[in-house]
This record gives C-alpha cells, sequence and structure tokens, in this order.
C-alpha cells in the first residue's frame, strides 16, 4: 500500500534530492503559501526575494532540514515587511534582499508586540484545554520529544502519542480561533 | 479541512515546540517540499515557534501550565458548600424552629403507659382531720364549700401511734411549708372551743422544734423519745399540720376551676372551612373535633379521647387538640391538668346532664382527681 503523498513517509525517499531540487520544491511551496495570503505579482516577489536571500546568505546549505526553517523564517520577515510597507503611502516597492534584516536575531518591535500577543492568547487558552493535552504541551516545553512524552504517560505506542498531540494542537487551534496568528 | 494525518500534525506541532528529533524533524521538512498544505501549516506555526523558543515565554507558559487549573464554578466545591450552609440554616429553621403563628401547634404525643400510671396512680392519702380543723382552725375556703357533701372521713390515725398523722404516706414537705407550718403554730390563736391549758415551758419549746424542725425531724425518733408533748399542743399540731397539708392539696373551688381550664369544642364541615365553635352535643358522626384548651398556668394536661391518651405541656396560651372525626355513640373525653409544679391536680367533669358541673366526692374530699366530660356524639 502506498504511503499518503502528503505523509512524511511519502517524502522520505532513498536518494537525497539535490540542493537545485529542493530549491526547486522550495519554489513551488513558498510561492503557493504567498500567493494564498498575497496579490499575486507580491507573491512572486516575496519568492523572489526569498530564494535570493537563501541563495546569497545559505549556499552552502542544501539539507531540506536547513533550508526549510531558513525559507520559513525569510519569508515570514518579507512578509512582515510588505505589510508594513503597504501601510505606508507610497512605499510599496520591495526591499532588496541584501536590506534585509535577518542579522539581528532580535525581533523588531511588530514582532514583539505579536509575538506578546500571541503567548497572551495561548496562555489564555491553555487551561481550558484537557488534562492530557496540559501535560503534553508542559512536557513538549519542558524539551520532552515523543518518546519522552510517550514513556511518561506510559502510552502504548508512538503513534497514540502523536495522535493525542494532533488533537490537543486542533483543539488548541481552535480556541486560537483557528490561526496562530491575528489577520491584519 | 485539513487532510493531514495525526503523525504530520504532531510533527508539526513538535516542531513549533522544538521537540522533534532529527529523524522526525527531516521527515517533516521532506513532507513540507512535497507538500504544500505541510508546508502551509509549518509557514502558519512559525510565529508559534518563534514563540516557544523564547525561554521567558516558555517559562510563563510552563507556569501557567503547573498553576491550579481554573475550574468552573459548579465544579468548585466551595461554591456548592456556600450555598449549601444558608440552605440548610434555612431548612433547619424551618424544620426546628416554632413558627410565628399566634395559635400554637399542638405536637402530642401518646404514651398509653404513662397515662395510665397517671391515672390510676393513688391518690394522696385523705386528711383525716377534717372535722378538727373545722373545729379548731380556719379551714379552707374550698374545703367549707365542700364540707357538705363529703364522704364520711375515715378515721384518722390514732395519735399515740404517730405524733403527725397523714405525714407517714405522704411527700417530705419543702423548707417553705415548714416555714408556713410555722407561722401557722405560732400565729393561730390557740383559742378554740375550749381553753387552752397553759403550756409548760417545756412544751412551747417542743412546739418550736416541731415548727423548725424538717420532715424527717417529725417523722423521726426522736421527736417521741424526747418525751412528747401535752396532749392538747399535739391535737394542735396535728390539726395545723394537717390543715397545712389540706391547704395544698385542696381541689380548686368550681369557679377557680373555670378560671383554670377552660374546654372550648370547635368542628368544621370541610378540610377548607375554618374551625368554628361548637357545642358539645352538636357534635356529629364523622365531624373532625378540636378541643381549645386555655389554662392559666403552664402545667401537664391530659386529654383521653376514648381509649387514646394526649400528654400535653401546656403553657398559658390556649393549646388546640385536634381529636379526628369521632364515631358514632357515646364519646368520653377526659382532660385533666396538673399546674407546674405538680401541686394539684385540677379538673372539670361535666355530668350526664352535660350542662351540670358537680362535684365529685373524690373533689371535696380534696384529692387529685380526674375529672370526666362526657359528650355524646349524634348520628347525622
Amino acid at each position: 500500500m502506498p504511503p499518503n503523498p502528503g505523509s512524511p513517509e511519502a517524502a522520505l525517499s532513498p536518494d537525497p534530492p539535490s540542493r537545485e531540487q529542493v530549491l526547486e520544491l522550495l519554489r513551488e511551496r513558498i510561492f503557493r503559501f504567498a500567493a494564498s495570503r498575497l496579490q499575486r505579482e507580491h507573491a512572486e516577489d516575496m519568492t523572489q526575494e526569498t530564494l535570493l536571500v537563501l541563495h546569497e546568505r545559505y549556499a552552502g546549505v542544501s539539507d531540506p532540514g536547513q533550508l526549510l526553517p531558513l525559507a520559513f523564517q525569510i519569508l515570514r520577515f518579507k512578509m512582515a515587511a510588505l505589510t508594513r510597507k503597504s501601510a505606508r503611502r507610497g512605499e510599496r516597492q520591495p526591499e532588496e534582499g541584501a536590506e534585509s534584516a535577518l542579522a539581528d536575531p532580535a525581533p523588531d518591535p511588530e514582532s514583539a508586540a505579536a509575538q506578546s500577543e500571541l503567548e497572551a492568547r495561548v496562555a489564555a487558552a491553555l487551561p481550558h484545554l484537557g488534562e492530557r493535552c496540559r501535560e503534553i504541551f508542559r512536557l513538549k516545553l519542558l524539551g520532552c520529544g515523543f518518546e519522552e512524552i510517550r514513556r511518561r504517560l506510559e502510552a502504548e505506542s508512538i503513534n497514540t502519542v502523536y495522535t493525542w498531540d494532533a488533537r490537543c494542537r486542533k483543539a488548541l487551534l481552535e480556541r486560537l480561533g483557528g490561526a496562530w496568528e491575528i489577520k491584519r | 479541512m485539513s487532510r493531514l494525518d495525526d503523525k504530520t500534525l504532531a510533527l508539526l506541532s513538535g516542531y513549533a515546540a522544538g521537540v522533534l528529533s532529527s529523524e522526525e524533524h527531516a521527515a517533516l521538512m521532506e513532507a513540507a517540499l512535497r507538500d504544500q498544505e505541510v508546508f502551509d501549516a509549518l509557514a502558519d506555526g512559525e510565529a508559534l515557534r518563534r514563540l516557544l523558543a523564547d525561554d521567558g515565554a516558555k517559562s510563563r507558559l510552563l507556569a501557567v501550565l503547573e498553576s491550579p487549573r481554573a475550574t468552573p464554578w459548579y465544579r468548585r466545591p466551595w461554591t456548592w458548600a456556600a450555598a449549601a450552609v444558608p440552605a440548610l440554616a434555612g431548612l433547619f429553621l424551618l424544620v426546628f424552629l416554632p413558627p410565628r403563628n399566634p395559635e400554637p401547634r399542638l405536637v402530642a404525643e401518646a404514651r398509653p403507659n404513662e397515662a395510665a400510671q397517671i391515672l390510676e396512680a393513688p391518690a394522696a392519702p385523705p386528711v383525716p382531720a377534717a372535722k378538727t380543723i373545722k373545729a379548731d382552725a380556719p379551714a379552707p375556703a374550698g374545703l367549707k364549700r365542700t364540707s357538705a357533701s363529703a364522704p364520711p372521713v375515715p378515721p384518722p390515725h390514732a395519735s399515740s401511734e404517730s405524733p403527725v398523722p397523714g405525714l407517714a404516706g405522704a411527700a417530705a414537705p419543702t423548707q417553705e411549708q415548714s416555714r408556713e407550718l410555722k407561722e401557722m403554730v405560732f400565729a393561730t390563736p390557740i383559742t378554740a372551743p375550749s381553753p387552752a391549758p397553759t403550756l409548760p415551758p417545756s412544751a412551747v419549746q417542743e412546739t418550736k422544734k416541731l415548727a423548725d424542725a424538717p420532715t424527717a425531724a417529725l417523722q423521726g425518733s426522736s421527736f417521741r423519745q424526747e418525751g412528747g408533748l401535752a396532749p392538747d399542743v399535739k391535737q394542735k399540731a396535728d390539726a395545723l399540720l394537717a390543715a397545712a397539708r389540706q391547704k395544698n392539696e385542696a381541689p380548686a373551688s368550681r369557679d377557680e376551676q373555670s378560671e383554670i381550664l377552660k374546654v372550648e369544642f370547635l368542628t368544621r364541615r370541610s378540610t377548607d372551612a375554618a374551625w368554628t365553635p361548637v357545642r358539645e352535643d352538636r357534635v356529629a358522626v364523622g365531624d373532625p373535633l378540636r378541643l381549645r384548651i386555655t389554662t392559666t398556668a403552664a402545667g401537664e394536661l391530659r386529654v383521653r379521647p376514648g381509649d387514646r391518651t394526649l400528654s400535653l405541656r401546656t403553657a398559658v396560651a390556649p393549646i388546640d387538640v385536634d381529636l379526628g372525626a369521632l364515631p358514632a355513640g357515646a364519646q368520653t373525653i377526659t382532660v385533666s391538668f396538673a399546674p407546674a409544679p405538680a401541686g394539684r391536680a385540677v379538673a372539670r367533669e361535666m355530668g350526664p346532664s352535660r350542662s351540670a358541673m358537680t362535684m365529685s366526692p373524690a373533689m371535696a374530699a380534696g384529692e387529685p382527681v380526674t375529672v370526666v366530660r362526657r359528650i355524646l356524639v349524634t348520628p347525622r
């Protein structure tokens, strides 16, 4: 029985993809993601700028496990910058990739405010979760992996923990209104 | 609707929390490259990942999780306790506190054994010195009135046997009775029909001893052993003691009885109707009967409708006694009352003519009597 195409098992292949293959796949994913949230021209610009940063600053990274998180962070910064610029009159030009503030790990005030807001929402939602969900979330905050969680909760298999955690994620997301961040 | 399986969702949350193993992390990234929905979920969850990567935020969320969980009010025990306390207090007041209705609510307890004891208890020994009292000392008013119909008085005890006749079987008098006796001995002029002989000083002293001594001394042998009183003094003392005792035990006069114990009959035609006074000869079969008994003092009240006995403790206020529907035929209702402390019994008696109140011989003799009130239940 072939695995689900969207499952991690299906993504795993005996031969690791090359950097070019990864970037090609990544381009498609970034564009589709941006197009679902921005206008098409903005989505294309956003994709180009993200890939440009990855190409110029992280040329040595070819592992998808490293490239994707980098792509998420860059994409997030780009989208935030676009949102800010869209709010300003006459400043809708996209930034150059080299001018991005990726070097500063500290969040800008807007990101800090958004993070603080998300923290407050999560803190308000956590007490309403079930006891098991609270315990799983607590163990994850303590740094426990799924195997450790399985042992602590005395689950039969790791898949049981995956199921519990998936339900808890859904419950928490529903408590937050269906999105981690408030749409602006 | 997300089509992601549970493992992918769990890996997404684990990625946000930063607890994925290297294999899980690689699998998730591979899945994100091949599946747009996984990629979107990862990109959307980037905010949560950044939040959970902050140690300060992580510790604050841990504090939230480790604090006592906020439970809804209906699951908090103290909420129910706070609500239960006034509820129980109100229930307690409702059940145990008497109502403020001025009409007292009767709580009757049928105690046939006790009632039988009381009704069958031997009366106090008859006071044998009626004639002596009449001759030598002023008798109580009630006794004078009833002396005409009094039965033959049993002969008194031989004075040679007991210097204080009538006290042998009676209860010991209290200090107050002793003081009263002393007053009577010294205040009553001993100038009865025959001139009293001059008492020798020793006899006067003996008389004082008699008055001052408690009853035990009066009954004790020391009194007799110290040589006795003169016969007149002894007789006088006997008479005064008998008078004092008779004064305590004499029944109330008829007027006094009416004041002390008053009985009214009430009935009603339906359960919704109010109780209305009714003549006792108007009580019909099946009609509920209520006795409204008024006493001028607190005491023991006993009502015997037929075979039942209701033993009550009354106050000054009227008391209603529900007797229920009376059966056909002659019905005897006995009402007796003893003021507290139990000194004398007051009762009322209705003879067969219903309207005539007569004194029974026992009442005339001063005994605590139980008087019967008879009513005839008429058929409908």
